[in-house]
């Protein structure tokens, strides 16, 4: 990106826990400035219009408010300065998969994977959120849905990330009431 | 074709057979597979780097592998979840060891009309910092003798060309009309923002209309059927082919037109009641998640033999390599490709849509203009207009049932429209025709399928490959004919359903366990069945129209003649290595593969290599093509095909389970033999695997690390390479290695011991070939499947609600349940949106013109599917082998919804998709 170009901007935001200081177009998108400019291509481009969900990415505004479902396909990266983002390359310690991806694992919940991360970062955000305000379980299947309903794997016909979703939930004790 | 018939080449052999040169240039110029030789040279060590470069980090404790024969999860699943670099789109030129860093984003500017001549492009838009580098173009091509592959053939007439020539009318939607290759990513990103979308970019001419078609894409087929008591059987298998309009006939052409007159008459017979009628299916796109992308770069450091690097995700590897060498065959450009070099990488998604796609000769034409590696990355919208589209299908279906409900005569005539490139069209058609009587005995039977051309976007593969168009129209009909005869829908299929010893509509014999019927009779007792007019009545007093629909497949895996091949290699550390060329494409085949191994091994593999297409052909030193046959050692007829999903249970496992068993009979049990001191002879067909170790009455059991070690020390043979070839059979001959003989179904094999680098082939004797007739077999192997749907339709809107589906397949002996589970229950989902969802218009307004993407083309969501009241049943069964059931759990899904809503309204429906406001607006 040309510090020169009119059109640029200056931003600085945390990735992964990583502060990036860069100038870049104001309509550059989110997906290709981690893709191309910092070779995290984990964040997978599907639609490029924000209805396949695929590139989700969770924000945050700050280290400790609620991470916020992002769609890095259609959200240009000015937008993000100063805020902290999550890819998929940001989730886990140490090379160690999470439970959620264990439980995707287990339940081979997907297929081709290419829309794997954003089910990820997705399910990643809806627990963060019953972490904070545990749900009835009756409540669950509409909550899962509402966190992923609108995703899109032409794969697997979501049965087995339904599943494997629910039971990470109800493996981690107090996010269900 | 037609001395021979013109049913034996299958659809995946389709390169081998109309580009033999182009693949002969393949084996003789890639100088890794020269030949026997020199088996391992510096290109292929290129190679091999590569791919280890690109090979994912995974987990090397091997937790994926569960017990022996099972898996815990996907081996591929650690990378796939952690979003490792797996996809081609994932790649940089800066990532690959050895290639320059600089890199280079071209665009694939297509044409968006086909009734106006092509003047040229206008990029007077963009800035001069912006303007591309490079504008290839179809004069280019010309100049420099750049040809096009044999999968790219126009409409008889039509004008050839990979691009648009300025001035000619672009045959069809999409058609590429240049390559611009931009500096870098930003003046890419920037340009494209302008060019997209811009109605100034393509400049036309005067009007050109499109010119009729004079002709299908060949061959089409005529099937023509006819037994009956008294007179000798008439079939394709039995008679041998026929085309009832050929000019001038054959005896043999004029005795299926007078059958064909008789069954005819059939239809008026006054014990008889007919049903038929016009049946249409849409164009679909595969939508798979990753739009095509992929870098390549020409080497050009020896301008006389030069080497273009590819790294794709595709499911035509061969295909792929043969069409882009193919393309520099006879170029004059300032350096000679010699080598293409492949680095394939997992897909992201294929459903047949990667299978000889047009995107990797673009790729390739790139990079050979190009100073440097370029990178083609499409969004969805290009997917959407290049992409290999379903054919859709426009077919009459007639069928005569007589008082019994025995249906005693079928007639069908299919059309399919294929685009403006010839592709597999009409091996899709042939696969709709072979499909015509789905699952039923039908002595007294004729169908006609043709790939019509059209200026469309192309069509080709895609998952079921002809099948779900049949199956739609033929399960709708016999749905219609059962109401109107008031037999209860599956009953009339049970009395129908085809049986072992029976024969399908080529005359090829059944001689598998035929489970159709066992289908028809479990779904009649299921509640879903049962109850379903009670369940009718409850839901109409809560104003809810619901209904309930079956629908029978009788989808075949395999091409007919099909030719696969694995290597299994044990490393002194006793890790196992198996290496293929096909390709995962999610459907589970690697770790399928991996588990594979533990039959013979004892213990699933650490380490599986997918896509290596390239590899087999030096060691096995086998010969291909049509000028070959059974008698000579080496040949085959068919050496390598495209990968599929429905390929892997059956015969990729197949391969890999041979190729094992000569590791086990010349390098695992010479190792025991020596370790407990036993004669070999004595352990033969005696000892037996049991928690990874391998067992021998009451001596110590040994595990294959120590065996390994031993096979090392005593240079006994560690890895080994089957060829297999399956036509109604699968071949078989006599391998004698190192004192074993053995009679083994494969018909190439090759082997290495531990201190020797060159592989040794082993000359086949005793070869049992297919059955004579076996090449007009069509298909012969089935994986039966039948569905339940159940439906709610909101009357107010139309709207239909799938709220249950019971789904039965045969898929034999079940590999990985979890493994097959995903794959139904994403067939489902696919068949969904066939049924309710999905359409792209053929040509006007259709995906050619570069505005589709997924806000108009509607995919099935978590929403659309009965979660929770979707169950898959596998039938039980005493096969030891396993089905490819990909494309069966697809086929029944759409005409089981279609049936399912014609019982809840009242209203069939004859026609893809079903939607809610025809619904409301009644048939």
């Amino acid at each position: 990106m040309s510090s020169t170009d009119i059109t640029s901007k200056p931003i600085s935001l945390h990735i992964n826990g990583r502060k990036v200081d860069a100038v870049v177009s104001e309509d550059l998108a989110l997906v290709d400035f981690l893709q191309e400019e910092l070779g995290l291509t984990g964040t997978k481009l599907c639609c490029a219009i924000g209805v396949c969900k695929a590139c989700t990415i969770a924000v945050r505004r700050t280290p400790q408010s609620l991470s916020q479902p992002i769609l890095a396909c259609s959200t240009p990266a000015v937008l993000l300065d100063g805020q902290h983002i999550t890819t998929i390359e940001g989730v886990g310690k140490q090379g160690r998969v999470t439970a959620v991806q264990q439980a995707f694992l287990d339940h081979f919940a997907f297929q081709c994977g290419y829309c794997t991360p954003g089910f990820v970062l997705a399910t990643n955000m809806l627990i963060e959120r019953l972490r904070g305000a545990p749900i009835p379980l009756r409540e669950l299947d509409a909550a899962i849905e509402n966190a992923v309903g609108q995703h899109i794997c032409r794969c697997t016909g979501y049965a087995r990330y339904y599943a494997a979703i629910r039971a990470a939930i109800l493996a981690e004790k107090g996010l269900v009431k | 074709m037609n001395a021979q018939g013109p049913f034996q080449f299958s659809r995946r052999t389709l390169l081998r057979v109309t580009g033999a040169g182009a693949l002969g240039l393949v084996h003789n110029e890639l100088a890794f597979a020269h030949n026997a030789r020199e088996p391992l040279d510096a290109a292929h060590s290129a190679l091999q780097s590569h791919l280890e470069h690109l090979a994912p980090k995974g987990d090397t404790t091997n937790a994926w592998s569960a017990s022996p024969g099972k898996a815990r999860y996907r081996i591929e699943g650690v990378p796939k979840v952690t979003g490792q670099k797996i996809y081609a789109r994932d790649f940089r030129a800066k990532d690959i060891p050895g290639w320059p860093a600089q890199e280079r984003l071209a665009l694939v500017l297509r044409a968006t009309m086909v009734e106006k001549l092509f003047s040229g492009i206008d990029l007077s838009i963009l800035p001069a910092a912006l303007q591309p580098l490079r504008v290839v173009t179809q004069e280019d091509l010309i100049a420099d003798k750049l040809t096009a592959p044999s999968s790219a053939q126009p409409p008889q007439g039509w004008d050839k060309g990979l691009l648009v020539a300025k001035g000619a009318r672009p045959v069809y939607f999409g058609q590429p009309v240049a390559i611009l290759i931009f500096a870098n990513f930003d003046t890419f990103r920037r340009a494209k923002k302008l060019l997209q979308f811009n109605p100034s970019v393509m400049v036309y001419g005067a009007r050109a209309p499109v010119p009729p078609v004079s002709a299908p894409y060949a061959p089409s087929i005529f099937l023509t059927r006819y037994e009956t008591p008294g007179e000798a059987p008439f079939s394709q298998v039995q008679s041998g082919a026929s085309n009832p309009n050929a000019q001038p006939p054959t005896e043999i052409d004029l005795k299926a037109k007078e059958l064909r007159n008789k069954i005819d008459q059939m239809f008026a017979h006054k014990d008889v009641r007919s049903f038929g009628g016009m049946f249409s299916t849409q164009v679909l796109d595969p939508m798979f998640m990753e739009p095509e992308a992929g870098l390549a770069w020409v080497d050009k450091s020896v301008s006389q033999s030069s080497t273009l690097h590819l790294v794709l995700g595709t499911q035509a590897t061969n295909g792929d390599m043969a069409d882009t060498l193919g393309l520099f065959a006879v170029a004059s450009l300032p350096f000679t490709v010699k080598t293409v070099v492949l680095n394939s990488c997992y897909p992201g998604g294929g459903f047949g849509g990667r299978d000889v796609s047009t995107f990797p000769p673009l790729l390739a034409i790139a990079a050979a203009y190009s100073d440097a590696p370029v990178r083609i990355a499409q969004d969805r919208y290009e997917q959407f207009q290049s992409g290999l589209k379903q054919l859709d299908s426009h077919i009459d279906h007639a069928i005569a049932v007589d008082k019994r409900g025995k249906f005693v005569a079928f007639r069908s005539s299919q059309q399919l429209h294929g685009g403006g490139n010839n592709n597999y069209s009409q091996y899709v058609a042939m696969l709709t025709g072979y499909c015509g009587l789905s699952g039923y005995q039908i002595s007294k039977a004729y169908v006609d399928a043709k790939a019509i051309p059209s200026p469309g976007v192309i069509s080709g593969s895609m998952r079921g490959f002809g099948g779900p168009q049949a199956s739609f129209c033929v399960e709708t009909l016999v749905d219609e004919a059962a109401v109107a005869l008031k037999i209860d829908p599956i009953g009339l299929r049970l009395r129908n359903a085809l049986r072992t010893g029976e024969r399908t509509i080529t005359g090829a014999p059944l001689t598998q366990d035929m489970t159709l019927a066992k289908i028809c009779q479990i779904a009649m007792k299921h509640p879903l069945w049962r109850d379903r007019e009670r369940t009718r009545r409850i839901k109409a007093l809560q104003g809810i129209d619901y209904g309930v629909g079956f629908a029978l497949a009788n989808q075949a895996y395999g091409t007919g003649t099909d030719g696969v091949m694995a290597e299994v290699v044990i490393a002194v550390d006793g890790t196992l290595t198996v290496r293929s060329n096909c390709v995962d494409m999610g459907n589970g085949s690697a770790t399928t593969l991996a588990i594979s191994t533990a039959g013979f091994a004892g213990n699933n593999a650490h380490h599986v290599v997918m896509g290596d297409a390239a590899y087999f052909a030096a060691p096995l030193a086998m010969t291909s093509g049509s000028s070959g046959n059974w008698s000579i050692a080496s040949w085959t007829p068919t050496f390598s095909m495209s990968s599929s999903a429905c390929l892997t249970a059956f015969h990729q496992v197949h391969v890999t389970e041979q190729a094992t068993r000569v590791l086990f009979e010349t390098g695992i049990l010479p190792a025991a033999a020596l370790l407990w001191g036993v004669d070999v002879g004595r352990l033969r067909g005696k000892t037996f695997w049991r928690e990874r170790r391998l067992h021998f009455e009451h001596l110590k059991p040994l595990d294959i690390a120590s065996l390994a070690r031993q096979m090392y020390s005593q240079n006994l043979c560690v890895a080994a390479m089957a060829h297999g070839l399956y036509q109604g059979r699968w071949v078989q001959a006599d391998y004698a290695i190192a004192g074993w003989r053995a009679q083994l179904p494969i018909d190439g094999l090759s082997v290495r011991y531990a201190n020797q680098t060159p592989w040794q082939s082993i000359v086949r004797s005793n070869t049992i070939a297919p059955e004579p007739d076996a090449h007009l077999y069509g298909r012969s192997l089935f994986a039966p499947s039948g569905m339940l749907a159940a439906v709610e339709i909101a009357p107010r809107t139309g709207q239909v609600k799938v709220v249950g589906v019971e789904l039965w397949v045969d898929a034999g002996k079940v590999l990985q349940p979890d493994l097959l589970q995903g794959q139904a229950q994403g067939g489902i989902a696919m068949g969904i949106g066939y049924a309710l969802l999905e359409n792209l218009p053929l040509l006007q307004d259709g995906a050619g013109d570069g505005r589709w993407n997924l806000d108009r083309y509607h995919v099935a969501l978590a929403s659309d599917m009965p979660m929770g009241r979707m169950h898959i049943h596998t039938l039980p069964t005493n096969e030891k082998t396993a089905k490819g059931i990909a494309e069966a759990v697809l086929c029944p899904v759409a005409p089981a919804i279609g049936n399912a809503i014609a019982h809840a309204t009242g209203k069939r429906f004859r026609s893809l998709p079903i939607t809610a406001a025809q619904i409301k607006g009644g048939a």
